[in-house]
């Protein structure tokens, strides 16, 4: 087990794959085992000007991907792709409550490139839909590079089986079922009762339904998420981070540059690593040592010798 | 009998109706996020063209908002050419003509209802008593101008039913997914409903506070036309009232060709305005709205307007013009009785003294439930501005702003108040004080919005988990939207109910930092009455509807000394 957890325990699902409930994805993350588990990029210098960022934040999102052996590992031609950036907030791109655009529409032109044939974007943010997505800088960027970026059609939750240990059942948004692939692109933040919202809880933003009783356990209602979608690809955004007054934030003087984005197929290894951008443990933080407990991924990202690129 | 072959301008007439009624629902969707903080248009237009808004915002409060300047050309071109706007602008106006167009009466009993009657004197009282209510400071005229009665029916009622409506068809669509073999419904319906959906739907299906009384009044004035042609035009409209007021000497008059009329009357069988097309030397342009349906019926098109000032050739026609202002004859004199003025003011002035003397006038109580928009003006002052139009409830992204019922008292009823269990205050929006057309709400940029406080949040230990249930949640910290959290907390170990001991975070506020947006009672997950509330304490535009001594802003501890 300790070697590679993840790795035995995809198998164990896999002899196991026809009896079991298998979240929607599983079969493509089983495809993807082969290869790095975990790819870190960091930029040597911090660059000021937006343009600068911009650049930074696509070399660091292409580095990172390419580390796993690039997005074709994970998108085949003519799959439909569902990328999950946090969308959560009304805020803009530099106060570090939601993804960095740039991230997000490199993913979506590495989809592409991979031959995928449509790319949806979309969250359920906590602030209005409309000017969170305009505001966010998100889905002007994943538009332009050609993906279906509008917001939610509340028509479109429905009750789904989770299975999950607290949530049995709960609204999901349809459209991000019925795809072939899910990216997860979370964003390093400070939140005030998990201590950090990275890549587990934003998977909270394709979930409807009264989202805000998830808090009276929120570890155990996460983790049910993470069981059941296992994304196929995690890309953390740690370019900025926002230290203080999370998840919202809105103060620049919060907002640290970490100057990192990081790629893997582990995601509790990912939601590890990230707990670090913020001076955390991932011991530290409920969610993530429930889903090391669950098996979903290990919490010690080191054992899976992450590819570091310094750029 | 009668030809039934319609002349051009009556095309001309439909023709602008149906432009301006598309205009007005084209504003009124773009009344709405596009996409950051801005308005999708110059959704005020219809109000600023109002000069009935104008006039009451600018008698009562002695402000007027620049861009109803517009106003003026209204009334302007109403001095000189008539009543035209009634007929030919006014989105109101078309609805009642439709309804009037619809139903189905015999000629014969239009040809005795049709004509002038004294009751449509009505109007111009009611108009005076809301204008002297508004010369002492109270503005009631938006219980009854035309586009505060159109514009909050549709925001309240019309638009929120035919969103729910549109949206349940496609979601059933969806949902049964009816198909043949392979080829399903949805591929059609669904493309469709997205256009829609982009473009015309609700982000969010609204949901409003006392949309029965404003549905039952909207709909008993759209009946009334079956009674009478154009009821709320004839008899109601204060705006209608005014314009007719300054169309007593218009220069395009109609006129009867004598020498063809056989005084069929059937000119006046689909007169709209009740304006006497029928008596000779009998028209009333105070009451016409130049719709030419008397030029349309006329067998022998023996009716017709033109440019023409009675009494007048040559040079002397300006001259004429102006002395027919003081001096005009009698079928253009609007007919008022002096008593009856003098009840209609007597009942404005009553009315001011009511609201004074009522419990919430002059600050004597303040309503908790009274919680403005960002931006909106102290309470009498807002109350002299505001015409409850509605644009700031259609405008508003999270559905917060409802029309009062009775958290203003008897004045406030249908002025703006937020509901925090059904929305919030945005803390980077400023819709509803862009969208405001008499700056009852005054126009912020964001920075300064952000520094405003509408009301102050408290906690109910009594019902908030951590404190009651020994729960976790803090749901209300997550989403508190100031830089600095006004929400913050405190690890407290606390009993269970099995004994033991539980670590949970208690939320507290630092009423410093609140800004009343009501973020947490909104998100609180204890649906029907939250663990945090928002009431109107502390808001920023009222000095008296206070908590601290204006320094408490250093003063935690200072007092012990």
């Amino acid at each position: 087990m300790k070697d590679c957890p993840r790795r035995t325990f995809l198998k164990t699902l896999a002899l196991g794959g026809a009896a079991l409930k298998l979240g929607p994805f599983a079969w493509d993350a089983l495809a993807a085992t082969s290869g790095p588990a975990l790819s870190i990029a960091h930029y040597r210098t911090s660059p000021k000007e937006p343009d600068g960022i911009s650049e930074e934040s696509q070399r660091l999102t292409r580095e990172a991907i390419a580390g796993l052996g690039g997005m074709q590992r994970f998108v085949n031609r003519g799959d439909i792709v569902w990328v999950k950036p946090n969308i959560g907030w009304n805020r803009r791109p530099e106060q570090a409550a939601t993804t960095n655009p740039d991230v997000v529409a490199t993913v979506i032109s590495l989809c592409y490139q991979a031959g995928a044939k449509r790319v949806i974007v979309s969250d359920n943010p906590c602030n209005p839909a409309v000017p969170s997505f305009a505001r966010s800088g998100i889905q002007e960027a994943a538009q332009k590079a050609g993906a279906d970026c509008f917001v939610m059609d509340d028509r479109k939750f429905k009750s789904t089986k989770l299975n999950g240990k607290v949530l049995p059942v709960w609204d999901v948004y349809a459209d991000a079922l019925g795809v072939n692939k899910f990216i997860n692109i979370p964003i390093a933040k400070n939140h005030g009762l998990c201590k950090a919202t990275l890549g587990i809880k934003n998977l909270m933003g394709v979930m409807g339904g009264e989202r805000n009783r998830f808090h009276q356990d929120l570890s155990n209602t996460v983790v049910d998420l993470a069981a059941f979608f296992r994304p196929n690809l995690v890309v953390l955004d740690g370019v900025r981070v926002l230290t203080a007054n999370g998840p919202s934030g809105g103060n620049l003087a919060d907002v640290q540059r970490r100057d990192t984005v990081v790629a893997g197929v582990d995601q509790v290894a990912v939601d590890s690593f990230g707990a670090t951008l913020l001076g955390l443990k991932p011991q530290d933080i409920g969610y993530i040592v429930e889903a090391s407990n669950r098996k979903l991924g290990t919490m010690d990202f080191e054992s899976l010798k992450p590819r570091r690129a310094e750029l | 009998m009668v030809k039934k072959d319609i002349s051009w301008p009556v095309w001309l007439r439909r023709a602008s109706q149906t432009g301006f009624m598309l205009l007005f629902l084209y504003l009124f969707i773009q009344a709405a996020y596009h996409p950051i903080n801005r308005l999708g248009g110059r959704v005020t237009l219809f109000f600023d063209l109002d000069p009935l808004a104008f006039l009451s915002a600018w008698i009562a409060s002695h402000q007027i908002a620049s861009s109803m300047l517009l106003a003026l050309i209204t009334l302007g071109a109403t001095i000189i050419f008539g009543r035209w706007f009634c007929g030919w602008v006014c989105p109101v106006g078309t609805l009642h003509n439709l309804m009037t167009a619809w139903r189905k009466s015999p000629a014969k009993a239009r040809l005795t209802v049709g004509g002038y009657t004294k009751w449509q004197k009505s109007k111009y009282y009611l108009l005076g008593g809301l204008l002297v209510a508004a010369l002492l400071g109270l503005n009631l005229v938006g219980w009854f101008d035309p586009f505060s009665f159109f514009y909050r029916s549709t925001a309240i009622v019309l638009y929120p039913t035919a969103n729910d409506g549109i949206k349940s068809l496609f979601t059933w669509i969806y949902q049964a997914d009816p198909g043949v073999g392979k080829a399903r419904l949805t591929v059609v319906t669904e493309p469709i409903y997205e256009v829609l959906r982009r473009h015309v739907l609700a982000t969010s299906q609204p949901h409003f506070y006392g949309t029965f009384l404003i549905a039952l009044i909207f709909f008993a004035i759209l009946l009334l036309n079956l009674y009478r042609a154009r009821f709320w035009c004839r008899y109601i409209c204060p705006l209608g009232a005014l314009l007719g007021v300054a169309a007593k000497n218009p220069i395009v008059r109609l006129q009867r060709n004598d020498e063809i009329c056989n005084n069929c009357r059937l000119c006046v069988t689909d007169c709209q305005g009740g304006a006497n097309p029928d008596i000779a030397e009998g028209w009333k342009p105070s009451e016409c709205f130049y719709c030419w349906n008397c030029h349309e019926s006329c067998p022998h098109h023996a009716v017709t307007f033109r440019v023409d000032i009675p009494g007048a050739k040559g040079f002397t026609a300006p001259f004429q013009w102006l002395r027919n202002f003081f001096r005009s004859p009698r079928p253009m004199q609007l007919d008022l009785k002096r008593r009856s003025l003098l009840v209609s003011g007597a009942a404005g002035i009553g009315a001011v003294l009511l609201v004074h003397t009522s419990a919430q006038g002059e600050g004597r109580e303040f309503n908790p439930a009274l919680i403005r928009p960002p931006g909106a003006v102290g309470e009498d002052e807002f109350l002299a501005k505001c015409i409850r139009c509605g644009e700031c409830m259609k405008v508003c992204p999270t559905n917060a702003i409802h029309p009062a019922m009775s958290e203003g008292g008897m004045a406030g009823l249908w002025t703006p108040v937020l509901k925090m269990r059904i929305g919030y205050c945005d803390y980077e929006c400023t819709l509803c004080s862009q969208a405001c057309p008499t700056h009852a709400i005054q126009k912020l940029i964001v920075e300064d919005k952000q520094k405003l406080r509408i009301g102050t949040a408290f906690f109910d230990r009594n019902r908030c988990l951590p404190y009651a249930s020994a729960r976790s949640c803090i749901v209300c910290e997550e989403h508190c939207p100031t830089p600095k959290k006004a929400i913050w907390f405190q690890e407290v170990q606390v009993m269970t109910p099995d004994g033991s001991y539980a670590t949970v975070k208690q939320p507290r506020l630092n009423p410093d930092l609140c800004t009343g947006c009501g973020i947490c009672e909104n998100k609180c997950p204890i649906s029907d009455e939250r663990g945090v509330r928002i009431t109107s304490v502390g808001e920023t535009r009222n000095p008296k509807n206070q908590i601290f001594l204006p320094d408490a802003y250093s003063g935690y501890g200072s007092g012990q000394n």
